[in-house]
């Protein structure tokens, strides 16, 4: 602010005064007494005095009875002029504003005038009443600063601004001293910052986005690849339900390759089971066949054997008869020659011959007699012999026939072990099967179960993405209500301002009607409220009407512009205020909330509200998704836990292979039929078959003991390679009654000879006689020998015949080759015994199942190439691939996009916060105004005191002396009264100085000594360049030499920055005569 | 026992996998250029070590553009690099793999294309029968489609009885041992053995591999991208040269013919990244670059120039041939930001504790951090 001219009429001791004030330094001089100070009084009362106050009764002039007028003329900061026209006493008062200075218009009127200077100097003066209104001379920190009058020079030093009753100055100084709390590094700092920010967001806050904006680049380059990746993921989506299909359909095709290769092997298994089947019943056929065979050979053999001791007892019957009948003959030729010896013993005895003849037979028969002892003797032995020999054959004839029949009880006990260990093996082959089965079964559970918690894990993992997503939103979202949204108070606060307004406006809108009739064609341009403007032509004598609410501006053609405003001034000037406030107040928020309206504002705080439920239903969701993703993953653990017990794939695979591929289809079937018991059924068949085989292993072995005995039997009783057999024993004993026969014929032949002494030839008759007897009885054995020697032979050739077809028939039967093929049947046998029986129904069944599954296979195979034809269109793997890239690159965009992001909010931020802190910190405004004053301070006392230190609110709390014991509040106190005044004077050009605003010296520096007050002047100069400075002084030889004071009312010196006014000139006093 | 150049009855080099065309969207345009255009940089170098060995073919196993219907600066790319070398007596064989299928619009059906082809380049249309050096043979069997579930290997007729000729495969697909293999063009592993061949050039997966890994003999060699692809691949970056002698015994020598080499790193310390920083390798590395630290102001401030310079600006190339930097772990220590702000004025001091006071906050302190961090740099470069 600046003052451009001052009329005073009837102030006090002025009858009138007029004065035009420079830009720069005006100093106002002339004498004591002049006026000088009214003058000063006069610039104060115009501004603050309100026309109709008690205190303009004061101005009244001394020596008239006149109403004191003030007229004041300024320009204000924005460049308007303003003009205020008070007359203190009857209280009339004007206030005008001009754009050139030249021409006014009338801006208040009596009690409004005050109120709108006061609003337009904020200098901490409250409008005038109300309860709040000031009561006297209104003063203020500023007040005191810039208009302060003589006697309250020093009063600046104690005054602060906190004492004000309007805060419009503590406001105004903020503002102004800001700019100079700026430190140059954080000037710095802020203007990088705020070139970032700049480049970042648009004025109101919003992120740009024009094409060079660098979110555009980043979010288009996200955009544009988040396209490209749905795109692909759709194909994606296509390929892999094909994908997913082909492979579905290759494992069922290869699935139906495996099981037709199994169904294969097990034909062929049942096959070779079908023809081993066949073998085995062959095998078994042979072996009995040849078995059967052994034993009718054996038979045939034994018969043989039979008939061989028979022919063998013929032929010594046989022989014994031929020596019976060869005896029998010899006996009767004996007998003959003894009839003849007898005969001629008769003829002896009758003789002496004859008597030497007995005496040489009596020793020729005991000879005869002892020969035959001897004989017998020897006879009987061998017969003794031979019935041992008998008797011996006997018992291995008992031994054989046992023989046979425990090796036959043996072959049936083998046959029945072979099926209790087939029964036994299949027993144990089921329970094989079925814990292969179980543990498949165990395995497919254990897979299910961790399938199970695999997709628990991923509904986990899953689950937990959700959350973070969800709090990512969560964070930002309530960031941004809790961060930038306005409060609901200052909503209200707004809203309030707003109604305010509109009544305001309200109270202004009244309706203007403006009716042109142009008596030419005129063009007409027309600013209708805050409508658009109109331009047009009007017609000559044609009326137009235009209607408005408020205003109406309306310019015709380069003549003249009208301008009809609606509403008393004070409403206006309300209502401008009001506006002003909503401009500032509503700027602010509508950028925090990035909106344009109250009723927007409003909607967004309700949108708001919403987004808070909405959020708080969001936070209940992720604290539920949370909860289940942890229900979910300790579920997959303990399924997991609970599958730790499975059979792992190499004992599977053992047990697999301890299942014979041949019997797969039989113990499955036997499995099956078992049902659920079927463990134990299995473990009690084979237990039963085990016992079985248990019992028949004791029996075989018995058997075989029994077997064993009998073969000693066997062997001790063959016969020996000379042992007598039965024909000799027959031999002997006919030898041994024939030797028995003679020895008696011997004795009764010497009884014969010993009688014939006494009656020998009687005895020699009788002998006679005895010898014919005898030798017909020799006779008659004779034939009856020949007699059985011819049956005997007879007998003996029909043996001989029969052994000899026997024989004949043993040697064609072959009993070594019987044996041989017995045992190579039983050798084919043996093996095949493990063997299970598979009949051919069984075989039929297996091809009728491969042939099923064949079928499976065929079509399978047509399905899954089907499928893949469609594949190798959609082509899996490459849109993977181009996924796979696409979301690498997305990534690596968001990343980028994040920290352009990050970027724009760190420089917001940083911008923000140093704004904060230059706030809090102008806050302070004594901290911004000590660094200049102290500065000057200084200078101006050449070192002799140091740092000022002025209050928050501008009170001079201290200063340092150099080499002062005592503090800063001390010396403050101990300055001499030039010091105290030249400080004051240096806070207060300090003030102005920040302000640009006038200030008045009112015969300051009365105690500065010439020094200081060359350097004073110096300071006003300069200070001149930045606020108008009105020195009112009885010295201007303090500010210019002699030769330069004016002979006129104004002189401008130094290029115009000097005005030198000679108040002397410029002051009427009073006349002498109306004294 | 080393065999004498007399021996050897045909030489050839196997390729694959070049994949013209590849665009590498993970990384910014000028990089994604970069390693497009390298794979068609390293035909050249194929080519050189063709004829630095003299070989009698050059069998290429597929998946040689990234698509069937690849950009034009591709294809020409090339052709130009065909048209080069005038050879007349080493055939090369052009094997559509199943990035690249023979389909009715693909490029081998291109008239434009097959007109341009030189002399001696052969496309494989179809399962077929090609005669090679000194009696040699060579079946080829071509992708016809991008997926299919069919053994190409079964295409080519078993070795007949008597045939003691060398034979060759040549054909693209995946063997059992790869990932995700089951469902693609699958290769038996005994298919050199079943199909009675002397070697199985194949083309699919991009690392230099045996199969399987013992070193068997017929081998089955996957020679590998001759530029990677990714981050994941082992050794990539070759071709594989083969001689086969009279006895019919292959051996294969891994040539290296890549200028890119792939690597990951993370860097945990300051030191770490210092170290990194002085390395000479790195104009030749794309480079992953995991950085996780936390460091107070001047650390970071220290290391965020270390990154600049191996990442590079606008105005001067970075030490790192290609770059990806993942930096989200890389933040500001707050704990003692007073150590530096003490020296500041009292109001950017007052800024300090209101942004730690901000970094507090969880979901403030990215932005609160990282504010920090934007004032010591800016304090330090305004004084």
């Amino acid at each position: 602010m600046r003052f451009v001219d001052l009329e005073v009429t009837a102030f006090q001791a002025i009858a009138s005064a007029r004065v035009e004030f420079a830009p720069g330094l005006n100093v106002l001089y002339g004498p004591n007494d002049l006026g000088k100070s009214t003058l000063v009084t006069a610039l104060r009362a115009a501004l603050l005095i309100p026309a109709k106050s008690s205190e303009g009764n004061a101005f009244r002039p001394w020596f008239r009875d006149a109403i004191p007028r003030v007229v004041l003329t300024f320009e204000a900061d924005d460049g308007r002029f303003w003009r205020v026209t008070k007359e203190f006493g009857d209280g009339s008062a004007e206030l005008k504003s001009s754009k050139d200075g030249t021409n006014f218009t009338m801006e208040a009127k009596a009690r409004e005038v005050d109120a709108k200077l006061r609003s337009l100097l904020e200098w901490g003066v409250p409008s005038p009443g109300g309860k709040s209104g000031p009561r006297g001379a209104p003063d203020s920190f500023l007040v005191n600063a810039l208009l302060a009058g003589q006697a309250e020079v020093e009063t600046i030093l104690g005054k602060s601004l906190e004492g004000d009753l309007a805060d419009t100055g503590k406001v105004r100084l903020t503002r102004a001293l800001s700019a100079l709390a700026q430190d140059p590094l954080f000037k710095k700092v802020l203007q990088t910052a705020q070139a970032e920010v700049d480049a970042f967001f648009t004025t109101t806050g919003r992120k740009k986005s024009g094409a060079k904006s660098r979110f555009t680049v980043v979010g288009e380059r996200v955009k544009a690849l988040q396209d490209e990746l749905a795109h692909v993921r759709t194909q994606l989506e296509q390929s892999a339900s094909t994908e997913a299909m082909v492979n579905e359909l290759r494992e069922r095709s290869e699935a139906a390759h495996s099981r037709e290769r199994e169904a294969l092997s097990l034909v062929e298994v049942s096959r070779r089971g079908v023809e081993q089947s066949r073998a085995r019943v062959a095998a078994e056929a042979k072996v009995h066949e040849a078995r059967v065979r052994l034993q009718k050979i054996d038979e045939v053999l034994a018969r043989g054997a039979a008939l061989a001791r028979e022919l063998k007892q013929l032929e010594l019957a046989s022989a014994h008869d031929e020596a019976a009948k060869t005896k029998a003959e010899a006996l009767a030729t004996e007998c003959a020659n003894a009839v003849r010896a007898a005969e001629e013993a008769l003829q002896r005895v009758s003789s002496e011959a004859g008597a030497r003849e007995r005496e040489l037979k009596r020793a020729t028969l005991s000879s005869r007699l002892s020969e035959l002892g001897a004989t017998i003797a020897r006879l009987e032995a061998q017969r003794d012999k031979a019935l041992a020999a008998a008797e011996r054959r006997k018992t291995l004839d008992a031994a054989n026939a046992e023989h046979l029949a425990l090796t036959k009880e043996l072959a049936a006990l083998d046959a029945k072990f072979a099926g209790a260990q087939q029964s036994a093996d299949l027993a144990h082959s089921i329970l094989d099967y079925g814990r292969w089965r179980d543990a498949v079964r165990g395995s497919e559970r254990v897979i299910q179960s961790r399938r199970e918690a695999t997709e628990l894990e991923n509904k986990a993992k899953a689950l937990l993405e959700k959350v973070s997503a969800n709090e990512v939103v969560l964070g930002k979202a309530e960031r941004a209500i809790l961060d930038t949204f306005p409060s609901s108070a200052e909503i209200s606060k707004l809203a309030t301002l707003e109604q305010d307004l509109k009544l305001a406006e309200a109270r202004i809108g009244g309706g203007l009607t403006v009716a042109v009739r142009p008596r030419d064609e005129l063009r007409l341009h027309l600013e209708i409220d805050d409508e658009a403007p109109i331009d047009e032509v009007a017609r000559a004598d044609k009326e137009r009407t235009f209607e408005a609410e408020r205003k109406l501006a309306l310019t015709i053609g380069q003549m003249v512009e009208i301008e009809v405003t609606a509403g008393s001034k004070q409403d206006r000037q309300t209502r401008d205020a009001l506006s002003k406030r909503w401009r500032t107040e509503s700027r602010e928020l509508f950028a925090r909330a990035e909106v344009n309206s109250v009723v927007a504002l409003q909607a967004r705080q309700q949108e708001l509200e919403r987004e808070r439920d909405a959020l708080k239903v969001l936070r209940t969701e992720t604290d539920r998704l949370k909860a289940d993703a942890a229900s979910a993953s300790q579920q997959a653990q303990l399924l997991l836990r609970d599958v730790t017990s499975g059979v792992s794939a190499e004992e599977l695979q053992r047990r697999r292979d301890r299942i014979p591929e041949a019997q797969l289809a039989l113990l499955a079937k036997a499995f099956e039929s078992m049902g659920a018991e079927w463990e134990s059924e299995a473990e009690s068949l084979e237990a039963g078959a085990k016992k079985e085989l248990a019992a028949l292993n004791e029996s075989v072995s018995k058997k075989r003991g029994l077997l064993a005995a009998a073969e000693e039997r066997r062997k001790a009783s063959m016969p020996a390679k000379d042992e007598p057999t039965e024909a000799t024993l027959q031999a002997t004993q006919k030898e041994l009654a024939s030797c028995a026969t003679e020895r008696s014929t011997v004795e009764a032949a010497l009884k014969a000879l010993e009688a014939e002494q006494g009656a020998e030839v009687k005895s020699a008759q009788r002998a006679l006689d005895e010898t014919k007897q005898k030798a017909l009885a020799a006779e008659q054995a004779k034939s009856a020998a020949t007699k059985q020697l011819e049956l005997s032979r007879a007998s003996l050739n029909e043996k001989r015949g029969q052994v000899s077809a026997q024989q004949a028939e043993a040697d064609r039967l072959d009993r070594p080759g019987a044996q041989r093929a017995f045992d190579e049947a039983q050798a084919v046998l043996k093996p095949l015994l493990s063997t299970p029986l598979v009949t051919p129904e069984q075989l039929a069944e297996t091809e009728r199942i491969l042939a099923a599954i064949h079928a499976e296979t065929v079509e399978a195979d047509a399905e899954f190439n089907k499928a893949d034809g469609a594949l190798s269109k959609v082509g899996g793997p490459q849109v993977r691939e181009q996924v796979q890239n696409l979301e690498e690159a997305l990534a690596a965009a968001r990343a980028q996009e994040a920290e352009v992001e990050l970027d724009a909010e760190s420089w917001r931020l940083l911008q923000e916060t140093l704004r904060e802190a230059e706030n809090a910190e102008g806050g302070h405004l004594g901290r911004a105004l000590s660094g200049p004053v102290a500065e000057q301070f200084q200078e101006l006392t050449r070192g002799r005191y140091g740092a000022v230190e002025l209050g928050p609110g501008l009170t001079t709390a201290s200063i340092t002396a150099s080499g002062a014991s005592t503090d800063g509040t001390e010396v403050l106190k101990a300055l001499s009264v030039g010091t105290r005044d030249q400080l004051a004077s240096l806070v207060r050009v300090a003030i102005a100085r920040q302000l640009k605003s006038a200030l008045v010296l009112d015969d300051h520096l009365v105690h500065t000594d010439a020094a200081r007050m060359g350097w004073f002047v110096d300071v006003l100069r300069k200070t001149a360049l930045d606020a108008q400075v009105l020195v009112f002084t009885c010295r201007p030889l303090d500010y210019v030499t002699a030769d330069v004071l004016p002979g006129e009312v104004t002189k401008d010196l130094a290029g115009g920055s000097l005005r030198l006014v000679d108040l002397g000139r410029s002051i009427e006093g009073w006349p002498e005569r109306n004294r | 026992m080393k065999p004498s150049e007399d021996d050897i009855v045909l030489k050839l080099l196997h390729t694959a996998d070049w994949h013209l065309g590849r665009k590498f969207r993970a990384f910014n345009e000028d990089a994604s250029l970069k390693l497009s255009r390298a794979r068609l940089e390293v035909i050249e170098r194929i080519f050189n070590e063709a004829e630095r060995h003299q070989v009698d073919a050059v069998l290429c196993a597929g998946d040689l553009f990234d698509e069937p219907q690849p950009g034009r600066e591709w294809v020409d790319g090339l052709l130009e690099a065909l048209k080069k070398r005038s050879w007349t007596n080493r055939p090369v064989f052009l094997l559509p793999g199943n990035h690249d299928p023979i389909e009715p619009d693909s490029v081998w059906l291109d008239a434009r294309f097959r007109k341009n082809l030189p002399e001696g380049v052969h496309v494989v249309e179809a399962a077929k029968e090609y005669p090679l050096a000194n009696g040699c043979v060579l079946w080829a069997v071509p992708c016809e489609s991008r997926a299919g579930q069919l053994d190409p290997t079964s295409r080519i007729p078993k070795r007949a009885p008597g045939d003691e000729r060398v034979r060759v495969g040549l054909v693209h697909g995946s063997t059992f041992d790869a990932p995700n293999a089951q469902t693609n063009f699958p290769i038996a592993r005994d298919a050199v053995l079943e199909r009675g061949l002397d070697y199985l050039a194949i083309g699919d997966t991009h690392g230099f591999r045996f199969i399987p890994p013992e070193r068997k003999q017929p081998p089955t060699i996957y020679p590998g991208a001759p530029e990677a692809t990714a981050f994941d691949e082992k050794d990539p970056g070759s071709v594989a040269v083969v001689f086969i002698t009279r006895q019919r015994r292959a051996m294969v020598n891994q040539r290296r013919v890549a200028t890119w080499d792939w690597e990951e790193v993370s860097v945990t310390t300051i030191a770490e990244l210092r170290q990194l920083a002085t390395r000479q390798d790195l104009k030749s590395r794309v480079l992953r670059l995991h950085v996780d630290l936390r460091l107070p102001a001047p650390e970071l401030d220290e290391a965020e120039q270390l990154l600049e310079r191996l990442a590079g600006t606008e105005a001067r190339h970075g030490a790192v041939g290609v770059l990806d930097l993942q930096r989200h772990c890389l933040e500001l220590d707050v704990s003692n930001v007073e150590a530096w702000s003490r020296a500041l004025p009292s109001v950017l001091q007052a800024t300090v504790t209101k942004l730690r006071t901000a970094a507090e906050d969880p979901l403030r302190r990215p932005a609160a951090q990282r504010a920090l961090f934007h004032l010591f740099r800016s304090t330090r470069k305004a004084s």
